[in-house]
């Protein structure tokens, strides 16, 4: 599942180590997210939306509604 | 690259956990294998000898309470790291029983716990790449 986590990240200049400590994960957590190579659970999904505001299908990109669409 | 704060307590937590267990594991062996030496016939003898299972056990709870405090990514890591061992070891143990059919030598139990270590870390460096 493809995010626009990194581009949220950077339009508040934050930096990953930042990100992680907002969302009580690691560094290595967050990375692993912007780079497609692990879907978070619901409620990192959930925190992750309420930390930038946002509902969670404008931060995460459903590619099989696409596929099926 | 720097990691979180609590990323960072949790690690340093766990190697004093783990480090405080395997330095009572040194003690007991010693004091253990000095024992049995001094008293080769005892009716102790067989609790004398397991006694050093008890701060592996602490060692145990240790990597417990680490995976406890882990976040999500590190556990799933962890778990794909332990059934790497786990598969890997059950494999090991199978094959090579099959080897001492064919008149390979007989290893000890200590072997089959080595390779699962040794899987378990090996494991371990393939799902953090996996999730880099």
């Amino acid at each position: 599942m493809r995010n626009r986590l990194r581009v949220l990240r950077a339009e508040r200049g934050w930096s990953q180590v930042e990100l992680a400590e907002r969302l009580g994960v690691s560094r290595q957590t967050v990375n692993a997210l912007e780079n497609d190579r692990y879907d978070p659970s619901l409620p990192l999904a959930f925190r992750i939306g309420r930390l930038f505001g946002l509902p969670i299908e404008e931060i995460f990109l459903d590619g099989g509604a696409q596929e099926e669409g | 690259m720097t990691e979180t704060v609590a990323y960072r307590r949790t690690k340093r937590r766990y190697v004093k956990e783990f480090g405080a267990a395997m330095l009572g594991y040194g003690v007991v062996l010693v004091a253990s294998l000095m024992w049995l030496e001094a008293h080769p016939e005892s009716a102790w003898r067989v609790p004398v000898s397991v006694a050093p299972v008890v701060p592996i056990g602490l060692a145990l709870w240790a990597a417990v309470r680490l995976f406890r405090r882990l976040d999500e990514l590190h556990r799933r890591i962890q778990v794909e790291a332990l059934a790497f061992a786990f598969t890997g070891s059950a494999l090991f143990v199978i094959t090579y029983g099959f080897l001492e059919g064919a008149g390979f030598p007989k290893l000890t139990m200590w072997w089959a716990w080595t390779v699962m270590g040794v899987l378990w870390g090996v494991g371990h460096c393939i799902a953090r790449w996996r999730y880099r």
